[in-house]
């Protein structure tokens, strides 16, 4: 998984998810809308997004809703820290210039 | 709340069971609340495998000091993670499947071999019948009498098609001692049936391809005229089917093709048209 040092293995799957976040980097995704931006398949996304949180690039808390009144089980939000923000912004960065992460 | 009642609700629970214990109850949550946005049976048992699968990438990394925040208020605290769901899922799930595939294929041979029926005991085939006609011994007594006798001969042990002995003594002769009937004799009458003779070309000659690819095999019954010189006088027809219409047009070319080769039947040794069956195996060879 991720290091606590912020490095993280970054592989195609993984620039995907964030590409989903860098949309709006404020936003806050449950893994259900990282899948739909990102099109990947369930059993590769949850073990990026625990790396790349246990790497210190995201935060999750739970959604702010009851699960008896909403009829539903909460929803776990991930948002870009501002450390994942300049680690994938200078990540893409690079693609941009052609020089290979 | 669907998703944990149905069968990819379960595949969920079952894979955050499977996590690491300080994310097992997480994961759990998260997974159903996602899960719930899933629509259409196919899209949430893909989930659910999907699920099964990531708990073991989860269940690999977390041993190496990763820290996450775990279930617990939702809060940020950081849960070292032990090697649960390690023990629990095969480091190497594609050698594990190959192992199932393994043991399925087997499993399916060994039915499919005692699956397969017993063949079927062949009925005797009726040779035709035998017409005597008895002189009366009196001149005053009206008119000929007629009688039948129908005879079965047991059907031909061919291993191989048309392996005939080059001169089978005579299977088939008329019923007792003469007797008198209306005060005449019966004469005896010898009947050697006839069958493929010399020349007669093989089963494996008219094999029919597609029957061959398609693993078919068995025997047919030929039913046939022939005349005094083993040419066919009728066309062949089909006694008995070999279970396979593809099977049962080669051995009715097989048997026009054997028109002149046939041995004639002989009655009293004199050569005399007749009517019988022979059996045409189409076997595949090892």
């Amino acid at each position: 998984m991720g290091r606590p040092d912020g490095n993280v293995r970054i592989s195609l799957q993984t620039l995907h998810v964030l590409e989903a976040f860098l949309d709006n980097p404020t936003d806050s995704l449950a893994g259900s809308d990282v899948q739909k931006r990102s099109r990947l398949a369930s059993g590769t996304l949850y073990p990026i997004l625990l790396r790349l949180e246990s790497a210190g690039w995201f935060v999750s808390r739970w959604e702010n809703v009851d699960p008896s009144s909403a009829g539903r089980p909460r929803r776990r939000l991930y948002r870009l820290t501002s450390t994942g923000l300049s680690r994938a912004s200078e990540i893409f960065a690079r693609f941009a210039r052609g020089v290979p992460a | 709340m669907k998703a944990q009642q149905d069968f990819s609700g379960k595949l969920v629970r079952r894979a955050a069971a499977a996590a690491p214990p300080s994310l097992s109850e997480r994961l759990e949550e998260e997974w159903l609340a996602d899960l719930e946005t899933r629509r259409g049976p196919v899209s949430r048992l893909l989930f659910g495998l999907g699920c099964c699968w990531a708990v073991q990438s989860i269940a690999r990394e977390i041993p190496l000091g990763v820290t996450v925040a775990s279930a617990a208020g939702g809060s940020a605290m950081a849960a070292a993670c032990g090697s649960h769901a390690a023990q629990r899922w095969p480091r190497r799930p594609g050698a594990m499947m190959v192992i199932i595939a393994f043991h399925l294929l087997v499993i399916y041979a060994f039915m499919s071999v005692f699956k397969q029926p017993p063949p079927r005991p062949a009925p005797p085939i009726v040779h035709g019948r035998i017409l005597t006609i008895t002189q009366p011994a009196d001149p005053a007594t009206p008119g000929p009498k007629v009688q039948f006798t129908e005879t079965h001969v047991p059907p031909l042990p061919f291993n191989k098609p048309f392996s005939f002995p080059p001169d089978p003594s005579p299977i088939n002769t008329y019923l007792g001692k003469p007797e008198s009937v209306g005060g005449g004799l019966v004469p005896k009458i010898n009947l050697v049936p006839g069958g493929p003779g010399e020349g007669f070309p093989t089963a494996e000659e008219f094999y029919p391809p597609a029957a061959k690819r398609l693993g078919e095999q068995g025997s047919a019954a030929v039913h046939v005229c022939v005349d005094g010189a083993g040419r066919l006088t009728e066309i062949p027809t089909v006694a008995q089917s070999a279970g396979s219409p593809r099977l049962d047009a080669g051995a009715i070319r097989l048997a026009q093709a054997g028109s002149g080769h046939y041995r004639p039947a002989k009655e009293n040794g004199r050569a005399v048209s007749s009517c019988y069956a022979f059996r045409v195996r189409f076997q595949l060879r090892e």
